[in-house]
């Protein structure tokens, strides 16, 4: 090995004296110089047999002269004359330095220092040349070799050289790759282990509570209570999302020209499944700005996502907003929700126009929506709009009869409209402000955003503990969560944003409702699924824009609004926004004279109760607890059938052994302890009168079967049978007699 | 078999390895990897070859006797042999240190063995307790290049020693405190003494003189000599409740208690024979077996069983010695004086105690 290392060592030392060595003397160089050496050394030990040491040493080196001559003249192998001359020069030099092994021994140290220092300075020894890996591994063992001599043996005797032989040969086995370890593979492993061990977790509770029939997997919005109390985030899974289409946007920044990444976000709303009615209104929009394909594609895009459900039990179907197309395994989902709860793994399949709601052009298009030319516009008409503008078949969305209805009254049914600009139980207070925010502005969308900018001031907080229960579903709750918001604590969650939004607009004569469902951003990185948790669940409000329809907005400032999640894209043809009236700085613009916050008490942050936290605390150990008992008793089961399958498949002298030592057990347990010497007759002895002769028969067949040659009967599947039946015989009868105790007793 | 590990050796063995694993993070290339797999590979690779070697190496123990004397020095001779591949290295003894005294071999002498190697190892070895157990070598330690790790591996067939107790007096106190030769006049349960009685008949060649019954002979003018009757007897038992300890429990303080109580049996049994005092001793040997003492030879008899004669093979056999033991007086002759001696004695209870 020293010589191994030592000619690898100085032939890179020539290498860097002389470049053009390598492609002569390479790998193969080394090679023959180790074969040659160990030839030398063979030949030696043969003479050493009948001459002396140094005689023997000085003739087994001979040869090298007349391989010398013969080698000469081969073409492929030009490296082997010197092979063979440096080969003989060691062999003399191994033989004849004095104090060998210290040589050896402090020689390797100076030959490591030497490697480490060429492939620190020079990147001497490649990873890929084997050879180089091999003799950097030897001379790795053989500086181990010398540290265990001198620390730990104290020069006395050292480890016996084979163990670092056979270490050298497995290092050299294993890849020593030029770049460093790469951790991330193992990251994401345990990234992904800890991930399916939440799942696992999370599965058991699901399945276990659902043979409860308890409402711990309602949806999360619903959780959300929509009262403004506290809440608390909670990060079971509801959703699992799949997506063919690109997660985030490119665009190039204007004011450097870099090239910028922005995430990509969807509104999945529960309840409603296919909106037609937003549909109708955005193509009515459209169509009657006359907007081209080319315009509508700077804003919008026809999407498809998958949805599957998790830890979840509702009724609700959960789409994404817009959505034109819903089905469930193939079958058309026509209604909002259904009648019995859809469980985990339940899948929906989503086309959807996503709409960019922060586009200057749709924002354009929606503020001159009132200006454009009200015509009528046939079922026809719109279909084949549709198809141009989305493709999307609208035929196969809406039927003629379904878009009479929606079209034929003017709009919507002025009942229904009534209750979205219910102003009821809103003080004084909040019409004031309503009325100083939107009283200068005339156009319905410069309202909906001065609002939506106002209340994004308001700093977000979950624990309102102490800020009373509101009713969201009424209007009145909507006033008190919006009082709440804007005069009280100042600070709230998503629900007392949407709901002061949907007071304040009301009371600009605006219609206005809110939604609830999920708000998820997708990350930068594609995945194969996004998983969409509870913390996720998120209500918003939305206006009804007069010849627009209903337009959503995102007033609660933890999120982002629909101007920061903009997609930055320009149509195609040169519509630039001067020409679409959508001026620059028309944000600066509105909030130019937008009012102070008023509120009394500034964000008092409240502590979650103890109480809260210990009752957690409990459900948490209960539910571990009970998670652990499944988990026993799916083992103890499992055990108990593997078991059973395991003696059904086995060979009758198997099943023998088994039932054997099952009698052996159950005697045992039956008995006073005793020794066991490995003697059947022991337990024979034992066993209850009535059946000893019998299981004396067992064992005797078993005995046999270990212990009789090869001519003798093998078990057969009567013995194996009368064996099970004995074993079970036996079981009863201790079963009879146990009972037979406990009655007594 | 099982594995220790040097605390220091391996703190430091893991220190170095972290620093491998952080070069080979920021460093690629055989300076880094070789050292990492080098320190991955170690500790596997020495277990192997650990392992290898235990299935290589042969040991054989053997002293001189077959029987042991307690206290005296034999000689003790240990062959060790690797029949294996690899060579042994620094392999070190683990002896049976609390029952026995080596003259010349120590805990922790180093052995080491080239392939097919055989060495033998001889010294004097004296057994410190009475009965019969384990001796000589217990267990083989091997340890890694670096000393990280030792691996313990239990000799699978050791030297079962049978060493004979001493005899003394030591039962002799306890013995003559119950005065039991002056108030029982004990008699042989077998040898029936001969005492004077009044049958009579002619006088054989071979009787003593002290038969003859003078006034009888002068009367009838022929030497007649009386016929001797059998007197009753009186008996002594020792009983002897051995404890009922399984062979794998038996460590030090049961080699003590047992050594005790088999040289306080063989000085009783001594004690009665000197006497010439017949004894049947009752003890646990598989079942429960009567022996009677009464003369040299019986002795010699029980006293070539006794160290390792005494043992229980159920737990049955134990109760019924402890029926035996607590029995009062039910089937008992009256003649019969009974001694227990227990191995196991509570606080406060005597060594050997009557029963009544």
């Amino acid at each position: 090995m020293f010589i191994f290392s030592l000619t690898c060592v100085c032939l890179w030392g020539a290498y860097l004296a002389k470049g053009d060595l390598r492609e002569m003397y390479g790998s193969a160089f080394v090679l023959a110089v180790l074969i040659s050496f160990v030839f030398y050394g063979c030949l030696e030990h043969l003479f050493r047999t009948f001459t002396g040491g140094i005689i023997s040493a000085l003739v087994s080196v001979f040869p090298s002269v007349v391989l010398f001559f013969l080698v000469k003249d081969i073409e492929n192998f030009p490296y082997l004359q010197t092979a063979v001359m440096v080969a003989a020069l060691l062999r003399l030099f191994t033989d004849f330095v004095p104090f060998r092994e210290k040589v050896v021994l402090f020689g390797s140290f100076i030959l490591l220092a030497v490697a480490v220092s060429l492939r620190l300075s020079n990147g001497a020894f490649w990873p890929e040349d084997k050879a180089e890996t091999a003799a950097f591994a030897c001379l790795a063992m053989l500086v181990m070799s010398g540290l265990q001599y001198l620390i730990l043996e104290k020069g006395k005797e050292p480890f016996p050289y084979a163990f670092f032989v056979v270490m050298a040969v497995a290092v050299v086995l294993l890849p020593a790759r030029e770049e460093p370890i790469n951790w991330n593979p193992v990251i994401d492993a345990g990234k992904r282990f800890v991930q399916r061990a939440e799942d696992a977790y999370s599965d058991a509770f699901y399945f276990a509570s659902g043979l409860f029939k308890s409402d711990d997997f309602a949806t999360g919005y619903s959780n959300l209570g929509l009262t403004g109390a506290s809440t608390s985030e909670n990060n079971n899974t509801e959703l699992f999302l799949r997506t063919k289409s690109q997660t985030y946007v490119l665009f190039k920044d204007k004011e450097n020209g870099k090239l910028m990444k922005r995430r990509r976000s969807v509104y999945l709303v529960g309840g409603r499944g296919v909106d037609k009615e937003r549909i109708v209104d955005l193509l009515t929009l459209l169509y009657r700005a006359g907007a081209t394909k080319e315009l509508t594609d700077a804003f919008s895009q026809k999407t498809t996502l998958e949805l599957e459900y998790g830890y979840l039990r509702t009724g609700d179907e959960i789409a994404p907003m817009g959505c034109v197309e819903l089905t469930s395994s193939g079958k058309p989902v026509l209604q909002g929700s259904s009648d019995s709860p859809h469980k985990k793994g339940y899948t929906l399949d989503a086309t959807y126009i996503d709409i960019d709601y922060g586009s200057p052009y749709f924002v354009d298009v929606v503020r001159n929506a009132d200006s454009y030319p009200v015509e009528e516009i046939s079922y026809k008409e719109l279909c084949d709009y549709g198809k141009k503008i989305y493709t999307i078949n609208l035929d196969y969305i809406i039927t003629e009869e379904e878009y009479a209805a929606m079209t034929g009254t003017a709009g919507n049914d002025a009942e229904t409209m009534a209750l979205y600009i219910d102003t009821t139980g809103c003080s004084p207070q909040l019409s004031d402000l309503a009325h100083k925010l939107t009283d200068d502005l005339d156009n319905e969308y410069d309202k909906c955003r001065i609002i939506e900018e106002y209340l994004r001031q308001f700093p977000y907080n979950l624990n309102m503990g102490d800020a009373g229960v509101s009713d969201m579903s009424k209007t009145e709750g909507m006033s008190e969560l919006a009082e709440v918001l804007l005069f009280q604590k100042g600070e709230g969650y998503c629900v007392h944003y949407a709901s002061a939004m949907t007071m304040l607009l009301r009371l600009s004569g605006i219609p206005a409702r809110c939604d609830a469902g999920y708000s998820y951003l997708y990350p930068f990185e594609e995945q194969e699924e996004y998983r969409v948790e509870a913390s996720r669940a998120h209500t918003w409000p939305e206006a009804y824009i007069e010849g627009a329809g209903w337009i959503p907005f995102e007033p609660t400032g933890a999120y982002l609004s629909a101007a920061d999640r903009t997609w930055n894209r320009e149509p195609k043809q040169a519509q630039s926004v001067e020409d679409v009236g959508l001026a620059e700085g028309y944000l600066e613009g509105l909030m130019q004279n937008m009012p102070e916050i008023q509120t009394e008490g500034v964000g008092e942050v409240t502590v979650e109760p103890v109480e809260k936290g210990i009752f957690r605390l409990i459900t948490i150990v209960v539910a571990v607890i009970l998670s652990v008992l499944f988990l026993f008793l799916v083992l103890l089961i499992g055990t108990m059938l593997v078991r059973e399958a395991l003696y059904k498949r086995a060979t009758f002298e198997e099943k023998l052994r088994t039932d054997v030592e099952l009698i052996k057990k159950d005697i045992r347990k039956h008995s006073d302890s005793f020794f066991d010497r490995g003697l059947l007759s022991d337990y024979e002895k034992r066993a209850p009168e009535v059946l000893r002769q019998q299981i004396g028969e067992i064992f005797g067949l078993y005995y046999r079967a270990e212990y009789a040659g090869p001519g003798s009967n093998a078990i057969s599947e009567v013995d194996s049978r009368k064996a099970l039946e004995i074993r079970k015989k036996l079981h009863e009868s201790y079963k009879k007699d146990t009972n037979k105790k406990r009655r007594g007793s | 078999m099982s594995i220790s590990f040097s605390k220091k050796g391996l703190l430091l063995y893991l220190l170095i390895l972290l620093g491998s694993l952080v070069l080979a993070s920021f460093y690629g290339g055989p300076v880094s990897f070789v050292l990492l797999y080098a320190l991955l590979l170690m500790i596997p690779i020495s277990l192997i070859y650990m392992i290898i070697n235990i299935f290589s190496v042969s040991l054989y123990q053997e002293i001189e006797v077959h029987k042991l004397a307690k206290g005296d020095t034999h000689n003790y001779r240990v062959l060790v042999e690797n029949s294996g591949i690899l060579p042994i290295h620094n392999m070190t003894f683990g002896l049976y240190r609390d029952r026995s005294e080596f003259v010349s071999l120590r805990d922790g002498d180093e052995v080491s063995l080239d392939v097919r190697q055989k060495k033998e190892i001889s010294s004097g070895i004296s057994c410190k307790y009475a009965g019969a157990y384990n001796i000589g070598v217990e267990d083989l330690f091997f340890t890694d290049p670096f000393r990280i790790m030792r691996l313990k591996y239990p000799v699978p067939y050791s030297f079962r020693a049978i060493v004979s107790p001493r005899i003394t007096d030591i039962a002799d106190d306890f013995l003559d405190i119950e005065n039991m030769v002056n108030s029982s006049g004990l008699k042989s349960a077998r040898l029936f003494e001969e005492t004077p009685g009044s049958d009579m008949r002619a006088y054989r060649s071979g009787d003593p003189l002290s038969a003859i019954n003078w006034k009888v002979s002068a009367r009838l003018s022929e030497l007649m000599v009386r016929v001797p009757d059998k007197l009753e007897k009186r008996t002594v038992t020792l009983i002897l409740l051995a404890v009922n300890v399984p062979e794998r429990e038996q460590d030090t303080e049961f080699l003590k208690k047992r050594d005790y109580f088999l040289e306080f049996v063989v000085s009783a049994a001594w004690h009665f024979g000197q006497q010439r005092i017949p004894v049947k001793l009752i003890y646990p040997a598989g079942t429960v077996r009567e022996s009677v003492v009464d003369s040299y030879d019986t002795f010699l008899e029980f006293y070539n069983i006794v160290a390792d004669g005494i043992f229980y093979s159920t737990d049955s056999d134990y109760d019924k010695m402890k029926d035996i033991a607590d029995s009062k007086g039910d089937n008992w002759d009256d003649m019969d004086i009974r001694l227990l001696i227990r191995e196991d004695k509570e606080p406060g209870d005597d060594y050997c105690t009557v029963i009544d």
